[in-house]
């Protein structure tokens, strides 16, 4: 029996005689991309609750029958749902206290509509983009924690679902003073840690050191690489410093590429060391915008999983 | 011995290292674990012969060496004796094809010799099989009478007994869609006039499709003859029979032909598909087919996604036929 799963993180652009577009552009389009994600053996998916609510459910009926859809690709399940409010507006801030109780409202019902399909994860950035949320301050992170924990509360005990919060190079909890003091503020039973790789290394953290020390607390991982570390303070660049800093056209890359900065052989070791079971997830957003693409990006991710990681702890 | 499942390279445009990487890599993490090279010439073809790989790689082992570390291995090798080669043909540069068509028995010897080029550095690379085309398209030399069949025979006779007897190397005819064996009774001709020790059937479903020659009903007439195996699909046939057409290449497969098709070949499960690959896997199974089975998917606008697809449909399907 394997201690890890992989799943894929649902991210694609695929060519159509529109152009390249999104899986979700046509059914026909969307079972030519679950072929491509069962070929390569992936089990699990994370996806959007945007998505899901505002592109599958009238695709195929109901979250439900996408759900079946995706079982009979031998895609087991939808591991994890993400969601984030990346630029903060005067009704969703999660750094602004008055803001919480709407936010609340929203995921509740989310949650709602998502009963049944077995999600284990909400994945959430914990707070909008840095420039947006600066300064800062203890205080600061202490309110966003404690919506977090309300809503964590809400997702574990009334869906049993997990709210593990993802830190975005570019969000306003990203370094590692931040992120250790925002896991000091928030209740581990009801807030986890969700460890992704080139996020980190962009922001100067160590993820392997990161996850060493907050294991107990993590419950999953995206694994994607980076080329770059972001020396120039370019997270702060508004209005949004994933899409347009100005000396980085793609921040994320597929796992194997030469230049990449994660350790990736270092953080299963420490996976191994602390006994992790449960789903990885494979990740690499933007492979179109310098010219490739996702088939050829989400192969090599592959491989580097059967010949690379796989030998290391599987 | 199970079927072994390979991937061509002829898909890719790949002239720099780090390309090829990922193109074996693709391959490799589709679960394909051979890859059939093709020949060629120039700078941008560097895996497409002997003195081009060792400029690139600084010896045929080396290739070998990094092939391998992309957990793939060499399976086999495409060459076609009557393409000019640049730099070694002077038939390069005017567009004619070289002097090595086994239709004329003046040109045995160095088609033999042609051959062997390519069956030795096989061999180091450590595959099995060269793939060649037994005669030229039609348009260029109009239908073949028994004589001409079998003065080809002949002379793939002299090549299949030089690669298996020097190399270990088997040889197998290939047919396309223009080729001017363009039938099933001219293959049986081509198939009695080989010498069964040493001459062996490259069956290429969408080839043949297009021809008009049904894969399946070949494969169980010749099975025994059958070599090395292709699939590919395709949404069409040549009802216009326009591969008699001059320049059939550049007019049938590029331009269209008069339906104007812009694409003649597609990854296997495709909606539309004309080859009846659940059958014909079947019936190699029966036949306890042993050797590789080389997908490939030329005219494709995406050839990471194609190997995708069709890696889906060996596991989905073909995996799956009783």
């Amino acid at each position: 029996m394997s201690n890890l799963k992989w799943a894929y993180m649902d991210h694609w652009i695929m060519d159509s005689a529109r152009g390249p577009q999104e899986p979700n552009l046509s059914r026909r389009q969307y079972h030519r991309y679950l072929k491509q994600i069962s070929a390569l053996g992936f089990k699990g998916l994370d996806t959007f609750i945007f998505r899901i609510f505002g592109r599958y459910n009238p695709m195929f009926g109901s979250p439900q029958e996408y759900l079946k859809l995706l079982q009979e690709y031998g895609i087991e399940k939808i591991v994890s749902v993400f969601d984030c409010y990346p630029y903060a507006t005067k009704d969703r801030a999660p750094h602004i206290r008055a803001t919480h109780d709407g936010i609340f409202a929203s995921f509740s019902g989310a949650m709602k509509g998502l009963d049944g399909l077995g999600i284990e994860n909400l994945i959430m950035m914990p707070t909008s983009t840095y420039w947006q949320t600066e300064p800062v301050t203890d205080e600061t992170i202490k309110i966003c924690a404690d919506l977090w924990n309300r809503i964590g509360r809400m997702t574990l005990e009334g869906h049993g679902v997990k709210t593990t919060t993802h830190h975005e190079f570019w969000c306003g909890i990203r370094s590692l003073e931040q992120i250790e003091k925002f896991y000091e503020y928030t209740d581990p039973r009801y807030v986890f840690y969700f460890c992704d790789a080139a996020q980190h290394v962009i922001a100067g953290v160590d993820p392997v050191a990161l996850y060493d020390r907050l294991h107990g607390r993590c419950s999953g991982f995206h694994f994607k690489d980076t080329h770059t570390v972001d020396t120039r303070g370019e997270y702060r660049t508004p209005p949004d410093p994933e899409l347009m800093a100005p000396s980085v056209k793609r921040w994320f890359w597929e796992m194997g590429t030469p230049e990449g900065l994660v350790d990736f052989p270092a953080l299963m070791r420490a996976m191994k060391k602390h006994g992790y079971r449960g789903w990885v997830s494979v990740e690499h957003d933007g492979p179109d915008r310098t010219g490739g693409n996702y088939a050829e990006s989400t192969c090599i991710a592959k491989w580097y999983i059967d010949n690379v990681l796989n030998p290391i702890y599987s | 011995m199970p079927v072994k499942w390979g991937y061509a390279i002829g898909q890719w445009n790949c002239p720099r290292r780090e390309q090829q990487e990922r193109v074996l890599k693709v391959m490799s993490a589709c679960g394909f674990k051979g890859v059939e090279l093709r020949f060629g010439s120039g700078r941008w073809a560097p895996l497409g012969k002997r003195d081009l790989i060792e400029l690139n790689f600084g010896s045929v082992k080396d290739l070998k060496g990094f092939v391998e570390s992309c957990a793939m291995q060499v399976a086999s090798f495409y060459y076609n004796p009557t393409a000019p080669l640049e730099g070694e043909d002077p038939e390069y540069w005017m567009g004619r094809p070289a002097p090595r068509c086994a239709l004329n028995p003046d040109d045995h010897a160095r088609t033999v010799e042609g051959a062997r080029a390519f069956a030795s550095l096989l061999a180091e690379l450590g595959g099995t099989c060269l793939v060649v085309p037994p005669v030229p398209s039609y348009w260029t030399v109009g239908s073949l009478t028994d004589a001409q069949i079998r003065t080809a025979a002949e002379c793939w006779n002299k090549v299949g007994a030089m690669t298996q007897s020097e190399y270990g190397i088997s040889t197998a005819l290939h047919l396309d869609c223009l080729s001017a064996l363009h039938s099933a009774e001219a293959i049986d001709k081509l198939m009695e006039f080989t010498d069964r020790r040493y001459v062996s059937l490259a069956l290429d479903t969408a080839e043949l499709t297009i021809a008009g020659i049904d894969p399946v009903a070949l494969y169980e007439k010749h099975h025994a003859r059958v070599g090395h195996v292709h699939f590919k699909d395709t949404l069409h046939t040549d009802e216009l029979s326009e591969y008699k057409k001059p320049f059939a290449e550049f007019e049938l497969l590029d331009e269209g032909g008069e339906r104007k098709i812009d694409r003649w070949f597609w990854e296997m499960g495709t909606d539309g598909g004309r080859v009846d690959f659940p059958a014909l896997f079947a019936a190699m199974k029966k036949h306890s087919y042993e050797g590789w089975v080389i997908v490939e998917c030329d005219h494709t606008a995406n050839p990471a996604e194609s190997a995708l697809l069709n890696s889906w449909y060996v596991q989905a399907v073909l995996s799956k036929v009783e």
